[in-house]
């Protein structure tokens, strides 16, 4: 058994998953310096990864991330179009400035657009912004813990809807 | 309450049971969250990043065919997220939670130092090149085995035992060249 065979098979035989094969390498590993730093590097380096805790976000976050799941859930693989619509055209008699809010299913009219990327209602990924308690939160914001929402890639999904409310 | 499987949860749920949902996101949340906070280094994105894993796996539902558990499943999906996240965001650091009131008064050296080689570790670990990070992590902290990884990363189980040793080779030189566990 050569240095190659050993290094190649050191994963493995770190992980106790050899059986007769195991006496052949540790023989091996007993006598030869390179493979046994290699080996004791690696048990080391497992270890350090291995040692590492993550600190709880706290039970508040898990109870308001579950809520906000079943948020977007409830309103997965509808068209993003809750939120703030403007008329273009002036038809309606509205300048272009002022906004009106549209349920998600109810189909914008042809002569009024969404909001430019620059408006605080349109969904660019990884852009964050406060909603008022009034505003109408479009299905790709996601809430974070403080309060505050980020624009995720827009949803298309599944448009089943249940009988059975989640909440 | 009888324990029930994965599957049998998403059969519950097929019928129009949204509990058995609920029951699923309360059972992996945190593996989930705790994977991508290791992927992704900081806990507003891992948090984003677990809210959105969940609707996609309902939108994708109908494509999942069970020929890998749920949670390889989940993890894939959770990876795809978390992938997506980096190339959007490219610089990555850990960022540590506030430290809250209770932990405040402990500085004994012993735990210093403990804090400060995690830091290190951590740090070095969002060095790694993706799927060799993906793979330390899956393998170190979710005890996945190096199949199960392989189905997480569509790659075969040769591969994925292969990435693994890299990983651990690249960690260790990387905390050689940046100074010193040792010391610690």
């Amino acid at each position: 058994m050569n240095c190659k065979e050993v290094q190649d098979q050191l994963v493995d035989y770190l992980e106790a998953r050899f059986g007769n094969e195991a006496r052949r390498l540790a023989e091996h590993i007993e006598s030869c310096d390179e493979c046994r730093q290699e080996y004791r590097d690696l048990r080391e380096t497992i270890q350090l990864v291995r040692r590492i805790e993550l600190k709880d976000p706290g039970a508040d976050c898990w109870r308001e991330q579950r809520k906000s799941i079943k948020e977007a859930a409830r309103t997965a693989g509808k068209p993003d179009r809750a939120g703030r619509g403007f008329c273009d055209s002036g038809r309606c008699g509205f300048r272009s400035s002022v906004g009106l809010f549209f349920q998600p299913d109810i189909d914008l009219p042809a002569h009024w657009r969404l909001p430019s990327s620059s408006s605080p209602g349109s969904c660019m990924p990884g852009k964050e912004h406060s909603f008022t308690p009034r505003e109408n939160i479009p299905s790709c914001w996601t809430r974070r813990c403080s309060g505050r929402y980020i624009a995720a890639e827009p949803f298309q999904g599944d448009t089943r809807r249940s009988k059975n409310s989640m909440s | 309450m009888a324990f029930e499987s994965d599957f049998a949860l998403l059969d519950q749920y097929a019928e129009g049971e949204e509990r058995a949902f609920e029951q699923l996101v309360v059972r992996h949340q945190r593996i989930v969250y705790n994977m991508a906070l290791r992927i992704v280094g900081n806990h507003d994105d891992a948090a984003d990043i677990t809210q959105q894993v969940f609707p996609k796996v309902l939108a994708d539902l109908k494509r999942f065919e069970r020929r890998s558990s749920f949670r390889t499943w989940i993890y894939t999906i959770a990876d795809n997220l978390c992938r997506n996240h980096l190339k959007r965001t490219k610089k990555m650091e850990w960022v540590e939670l506030p430290v809250e009131e209770r932990d405040r008064g402990e500085t004994s050296p012993k735990l210093l130092i403990k804090r400060e080689r995690d830091r290190r570790v951590r740090e070095a670990i969002l060095e790694l090149p993706e799927r060799q990070r993906l793979t330390l992590i899956l393998r170190s902290y979710h005890h996945m085995s190096h199949q199960e990884i392989a189905q997480v990363l569509n790659i075969n189980e040769n591969n994925a035992r292969v990435n693994y040793f890299h990983a651990l080779k690249n960690l260790k030189s990387t905390l050689i060249r940046r100074g010193g566990i040792d010391e610690l």
